[in-house]
């Protein structure tokens, strides 16, 4: 922790975050997100293994926008968001940095998101042993199984958004769900409306996902959300091609090509 | 065999409402239980659209516009086959039943084909029955 604490002192000593977003101890082993721009609190901040929030859904939120100088502890889910984001110039006007762990967990500084990409590594995010047993469970239902499964986890949703409010991809600043003139999703948590909401979720994420976790992390319900988004990846990957996190990859829905193949359209 | 079906087809105005046009023009009769709207190009049609279209009693639903390279606006269908794909593959997760969305291409002189996309649509959908299976989710309250 020395080595971290000496890191963040000196970014704001000198100026060049006049804000940083990490973590700190909550309650029991948990770790929770931290903000500090006061030199004098930095013995607070950790970075362990504990640690799991994507932190950088917060730089695209309001309450920041008036903060160009920030310092954010990255995890390799927290990497790959922060790439993205600067991919679709999210961080225009911003002055990053980023305190990753290397693999012997000593804090390391990377100054901009173009540097930060260079750090990325290529393996996916692992999944749990857990989703990984009921995603394989998930892929050998027929059709009218799955129905009846979203239908049933579906009917527990309700509708807090918090799935929304994690997800460093989401920051629209107004929302389809929002939108009232046409309604497009019921306000009120139906099992139509949620069907909806989570089909638009979906489509909205499509190529953009970093596949970080955060929002079934975030779902006070435990919805198996990944299970939505790593089906969506796969079969992206299996017909448009590797989905790469860089700088300049487009998402998917952003950009075509003349030959893209599918088997459906007649 | 259920015989009162909803079809709505959502298409392009500069390729396949001209085809249907042609398919009308030609006297080629096909089947009635289509309701056709009109919409600039394949990139408007949003899948918000879709969605509300099974919601409010669509059994099935038809999606089409010009053939890729033919777009009035010339990449609209090219953005439009992208959505479908990953469109089709998110409707598949949450069981939505695909069979009864057809996309396809259908130009301004196609007007047999047309004839033939409705006719084979309308005849599969009427096979499923109607799709009450979504639409009763609109009465179950949610948690
Ligand atoms: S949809 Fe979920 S997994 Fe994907 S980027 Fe958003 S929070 Fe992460
Ligand atoms: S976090 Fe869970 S309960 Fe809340 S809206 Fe998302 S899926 Fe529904
Ligand atoms: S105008 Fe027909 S698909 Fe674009």
């Amino acid at each position: 922790m020395k080595r971290l604490h000496q890191i963040v002192s000196e970014l704001l000593a000198s100026g060049k975050a006049k804000l940083v977003i990490g973590y700190e101890k909550g309650t029991g082993e948990k770790r929770r997100p931290a903000f500090i721009s006061d030199a004098n609190e930095v013995e607070r901040l950790v970075f362990d293994s504990q640690c799991s929030h994507n932190l950088s859904v917060y730089l695209t939120k309001p309450e920041y926008k008036h903060v160009t100088e920030i310092a954010v502890f990255a995890t390799p889910q927290t990497m790959r968001a922060v790439v993205r984001l600067a991919g679709e110039n999210q961080f225009q006007d911003k002055k990053l940095s980023f305190i990753v762990m290397d693999q012997d967990q000593n804090a390391l500084l990377i100054e901009g998101a173009e540097v930060l990409a260079n750090h990325l590594g290529k393996e996916k995010i692992a999944l749990s042993s857990a989703q990984e047993e009921l995603l394989a469970k998930f892929e050998a239902m027929s059709r009218e199984e799955r129905f009846a499964y979203w239908k049933e986890q579906l009917s527990n949703c309700v509708k807090c958004y918090a799935c929304r409010a994690a997800c460093p991809m989401c920051y629209c600043t107004r929302c389809t769900v929002e939108v009232n003139q046409p309604q497009w999703i019921s306000v009120p948590s139906s099992l139509q409306g949620n069907f909806e909401y989570h089909i638009m979720r979906a489509m909205h994420m499509a190529g953009r996902c970093v596949d970080c976790g955060s929002c079934e992390a975030a779902c006070p319900l435990g919805l198996p959300l990944n299970i939505i988004t790593r089906r969506m990846i796969k079969d992206i990957e299996a017909s448009l091609g590797p989905d790469i996190v860089s700088m300049d990859t487009k998402s998917v829905l952003n950009t075509f090509q003349p030959n893209d193949k599918e088997n459906f359209i007649r | 065999m259920e015989n009162n079906i909803k079809v709505v087809a959502f298409v392009c105005n500069w390729c396949t409402y001209a085809g249907a046009d042609l398919t009308g023009t030609s006297r080629i009769k096909y089947s009635s239980d289509v309701k056709i709207v009109r919409f600039p190009c394949t990139g408007r049609i949003d899948f918000m659209l879709l969605m509300k279209a099974f919601a409010e009693g669509a059994d099935g639903i038809i999606v089409s516009g010009c053939h890729p390279n033919d777009c009035h606006y010339t990449s609209g269908n090219f953005h439009a086959r992208r959505r479908w794909i990953v469109f089709k593959s998110v409707l598949e997760t949450f069981g939505i039943d695909t069979r009864r969305i057809q996309f396809s291409w259908v130009s301004a002189a196609e007007g047999a084909k047309w004839a033939e996309i409705v006719n084979t649509t309308v005849e599969r959908i009427k096979e499923l029955g109607p799709y009450t299976e979504y639409r009763e989710l609109a009465g179950v309250e949610a948690p």
